[in-house]
């Protein structure tokens, strides 16, 4: 990856020399968030340390990104693009969103290598750009499913048309490392995915389109507390417990739906997830529904969404084990009502309000609980300005 | 006299409507295409059709570039802005350059690359692919 960051460097210095070579663009996100239910802080992601509660936090949406392209002919390029933003630990800090080498080789095949976006939702590779999208940040209670979006390796998008229908697949393989802040432990879990292996099929027209996605992988997960919990079971003679609930080079499933419709002024559309985990970090089933309509700029639309476990989250053996998968609840359902407002072809504006119901005794997926346990909504108000230039 | 107001009322409908053509250099391989090709090729499905790779570029023009995304592509001018952010940002295809007239003319001297205008500023050096 150093590579890939030092020919990112040395391309930038080149600027002057290759200006027609290089473009850079620009986007970003700027916007507030209002949560009025004190006994939960509503955060961007089920990992990320900063929210509101009770007060408005202008860091969950906002963000700021660059994307300069530097293309060495017509069929070879190469794509980096970096964020500052208010990370899961807490700190405003630059990051390489993704780099690589893009190879177009004219006969409706690209392939890619470098870091790359994994293709898992319809809006995976642009979830950072607000301009695209129609909603502010897209229901967490799909998106949020896998904990990580992104992998070192290499990739192939093939697309073509059958009589008046295109189709697209694209194929991923790879492997990553991971971090991921668990805010109710209060600890850090190192994580490994191997052998990534991901596939996704898109089909449709202009009007239509549906697509499919399907990742397996192997993964692990390390962290002193959790080691020592399963060091203990094992000590104990718990070893098919052990075995069953341990990360240790574990299969890593996700199955992915999507239908989307733009018929005249009408949108529709929608995702269905689901993460299978051989361990403590139990699966999950969610989707979502998007009704929209365009009247000119402005497009107001409704979405509701719902995730749930699939597995029991209340176990009973005694030992430290039972809290471990009591925390791992994150069922939710939101109702969203929200509009867009294109005010030019550069920068949008939108508002969103949104009611979150969660199951889980610490929350939901984005609602970390406070204090002792209440099973109450919460009510969401969101504003964002968009822009891309 | 009363010739006149109907001359400058159809002469006024011809500039408000006139005719949008997508166009190629003659010695293009491409011959003719459908609405759904173009449409695919401007949102960037794909960039090869019946065995072709084909550069298609947009116009500096506003008013012709948007009466093509609303006429041809079958968007709004806003609704095709945010589906380019999405491509361009995800490194899926760069944005076609937007062209002036003068550079359309030095672009369609290369074969197989296409590009819309208005009719009434067809050149001999090109011929016709798609027309409404």
């Amino acid at each position: 990856m150093r590579f890939l960051l030092f020919l990112a460097i040395f391309l930038v210095l080149n600027l002057n020399a290759q200006e027609s070579k290089l473009s850079v663009k620009f986007f970003g996100t700027l916007g507030g968030v209002y949560n009025d239910n004190q006994k939960y802080i509503f955060t961007k992601g089920p990992h990320s340390k900063d929210g509101s509660s009770k007060k408005i936090n202008t860091y969950i949406d906002s963000v700021l990104g660059t994307q300069a392209t530097y293309k060495f002919n017509d069929s070879l390029s190469f794509i980096t693009q970096a964020i500052v933003r208010k990370n899961d630990f807490g700190d405003i800090k630059p990051s390489i969103e993704s780099s690589y080498l893009r190879y177009d080789t004219n006969e409706n095949f690209i392939f890619k290598i470098g870091r790359i976006k994994l293709p898992y939702y319809k809006n995976s590779d642009n979830n950072n750009i607000g301009y695209s999208k129609l909603m502010i940040r897209e229901p967490i209670e799909v998106y949020g499913q896998m904990p990580f979006d992104i992998y070192d390796g290499a990739e192939f998008i093939y697309s073509n048309i059958i009589n008046e229908y295109f189709y697209t697949i694209q194929g991923s393989y790879g492997q990553e490392k991971f971090d991921i802040p668990i805010q109710t432990l209060n600890e850090v879990f190192n994580n490994e995915i191997k052998e990534l292996k991901a596939i996704n099929f898109t089909f449709g027209n202009d009007i239509i389109e549906a697509r499919t996605s399907y990742l397996h992988g192997k993964i692990s997960t390390s962290n002193s507390s959790i080691d020592k919990l399963f060091l203990g079971l094992r000590q104990a003679n718990l070893n098919n417990l052990a075995s069953k609930y341990e990360m240790k080079d574990k299969k890593a499933e996700y199955f992915g739906l999507g239908l989307f419709i733009n018929y005249e002024k009408f949108i529709f559309s929608s995702e269905y997830g689901k993460r299978k985990v051989d361990s403590f970090y139990l699966g999950t089933s969610g989707y979502y529904t998007t009704f929209g309509y365009r009247f000119g700029s402005l497009i107001p639309y409704f979405t509701y969404a719902k995730v749930k476990m699939d597995k029991n989250t209340s176990i009973n053996t005694n030992t430290p084990l039972d809290n471990l998968i009591g925390i791992q609840n994150v069922a939710q359902d939101t109702r969203t009502l929200g509009f867009k407002y294109h005010i030019n072809q550069n920068m949008d504006f939108k508002f969103e309000y949104q009611r979150i119901r969660p199951k889980g005794l610490n929350g939901g997926f984005n609602l970390n609980s406070t204090g002792d346990y209440e099973n109450s909504n919460s009510n969401i108000y969101s504003f964002v300005i968009d822009f891309v230039f | 006299m009363k010739l006149i107001p109907l001359i400058l009322l159809f002469t006024l409908t011809t500039l408000l409507y006139a005719e949008i053509i997508v166009v190629t250099n003659k010695n293009s391989d491409i011959n003719n295409l459908t609405k759904q090709s173009i449409k695919y090729l401007y949102l960037a499905k794909v960039n090869k059709i019946n065995d072709i790779r084909i550069k298609p570029f947009l116009s500096k023009d506003k008013k012709l570039h948007e009466r093509f995304i609303n006429n041809i592509i079958d968007k709004d001018i806003e609704q095709y802005s945010s589906y380019w952010a999405r491509l361009v940002f995800t490194g899926r295809e760069a944005i076609p350059r937007r062209l002036s007239f003068k550079e359309i003319k030095q672009k369609l001297n290369e074969k197989n690359t296409i590009i819309y205008i208005d009719k009434k500023d067809m050149n001999k050096n090109w011929k016709i692919i798609y027309e409404k």
